[in-house]
């Protein structure tokens, strides 16, 4: 089988009983699953568990899925709800530590690569202070480049509401990125 | 839009119009040229705009590598389930069977207590109802023979579309998910 096939037609062969199909389907939308339901929930383990019972719903209403939409979008639903569902139920979890640490691996690598590491980690911390929502909000719009209606119709809020949402994330992740850094963002970026 | 007494800078809305893509050409214009002249604006644009570039390079994580074996085999078990399902549920046919064989049985039950009823008057010979006059007998319709021969003919069928949805499908589906699996 093709791997660039659409996803339109690897859906078309998981109904006729494809499992290579589901497999390449999987496969390809882990990551962005993953991601999706890691910066929810904060934490790897419960990440990859909600992502993995994400797809096995989605397989379970395959067959109900609207052709005529994009398949990222009603997949991308399943898995917020999943994760927000999942956040709701069980309390805040402990700081993945050792992605917080990951900063500086290796002794051979340059100064570059270090300022580069300690700006995306900076970046990420900066993430935590938001709320659910809108890292879901921004993960969307900056990972899959969804437009404002389609993360209108993954998160349920309107579109509107999305984009007034989204300015305020973007514009909290700066204060933040300023407050840790204590002024140092400024050079840094 | 910017370039007024009140506000002579660009809000921050505004310039996430433009890192966006979401403003008219116009407004493009104007605000980049209100960003080569305003050195505060374009220090907040670059902020922004190198925030922007980042996010889209860190936000992606890898999923762990199995990922895909362990969702492989939880499809296993949920096509597995899937047959389950079917079971738990009776199709709308049998629904629709049973509807049938109720409604016949409560018509033939009230014929029957007609007839008790008429042998416990003593008079069984003379038939309880006079349909003389009624333009529809309909006691004379439920002992035609061919009313009871398709009943049967159709429950006949319906009983084998149901034994096919409930038992034989799911019976067989199994072995070519076994065969595919």
């Amino acid at each position: 089988m093709q791997s660039n096939a659409p996803d339109i037609v690897l859906i078309d062969r998981i109904l006729a009983g494809e499992a290579s199909a589901y497999r390449l389907l999987t496969s390809r939308h882990q990551d962005y699953a993953f991601t999706v339901a890691y910066r929810i929930v904060g934490n790897r383990e419960d990440a990859e568990e909600i992502a993995q019972d994400a797809f096995i719903r989605a397989f379970r209403s395959l067959s109900s899925f609207n052709r005529e939409a994009k398949f990222t979008t009603w997949f991308y639903r399943i898995v917020f709800n999943a994760a927000v569902g999942f956040k709701r139920k069980h309390r805040p979890p402990t700081q993945d530590l050792a992605e917080t640490n990951q900063l500086f691996t290796g002794v051979t690598e340059s100064t570059d690569q270090i300022r580069l590491n300690e700006r995306q980690q900076y970046i990420k911390q900066a993430l935590d202070y938001l709320a659910p929502d809108d890292v879901a909000m921004i993960t969307l719009f900056y990972l899959q480049e969804l437009s404002l209606e389609e993360i209108a119709e993954i998160t349920s809020v309107p579109a509107n509401t999305v984009k007034v949402k989204l300015y305020r994330a973007r514009k909290r992740m700066a204060v933040e990125l300023n407050r840790m850094l204590k002024g140092e963002a400024q050079s840094l970026l | 839009m910017t370039a007024n007494t009140q506000n002579p800078h660009l809000s921050e809305e505004q310039i996430f119009n433009l890192l966006d893509g979401d403003c008219a050409p116009t407004e493009v214009a104007i605000y980049n040229t209100h960003l080569a002249n305003c050195a505060s604006c374009h220090a907040l644009w670059e902020e922004y705009s190198f925030l922007d570039s980042q996010l889209k390079n860190i936000l992606l994580e890898k999923a762990p590598e199995n990922f895909t074996d362990k969702v492989m085999d939880k499809w296993q078990v949920a096509g597995q389930t899937k047959t389950d399902w079917v079971y738990r549920h009776p199709p709308v046919l049998a629904w629709v069977s049973i509807g049938l064989i109720t409604t016949l049985l409560v018509i033939s039950g009230y014929y029957s207590l007609l007839s008790i009823k008429a042998y416990s008057l003593g008079d069984i010979t003379q038939p309880l109802l006079d349909t003389s006059g009624k333009w529809f007998d309909f006691n004379g319709f439920l002992q035609q023979e061919w009313i009871w021969n398709g009943f049967f003919i159709i429950n006949g069928i319906l009983a084998l579309m149901i034994m096919d949805k409930v038992l034989f499908r799911p019976f067989f589906e199994k072995k070519r998910q076994a065969l595919i699996g």
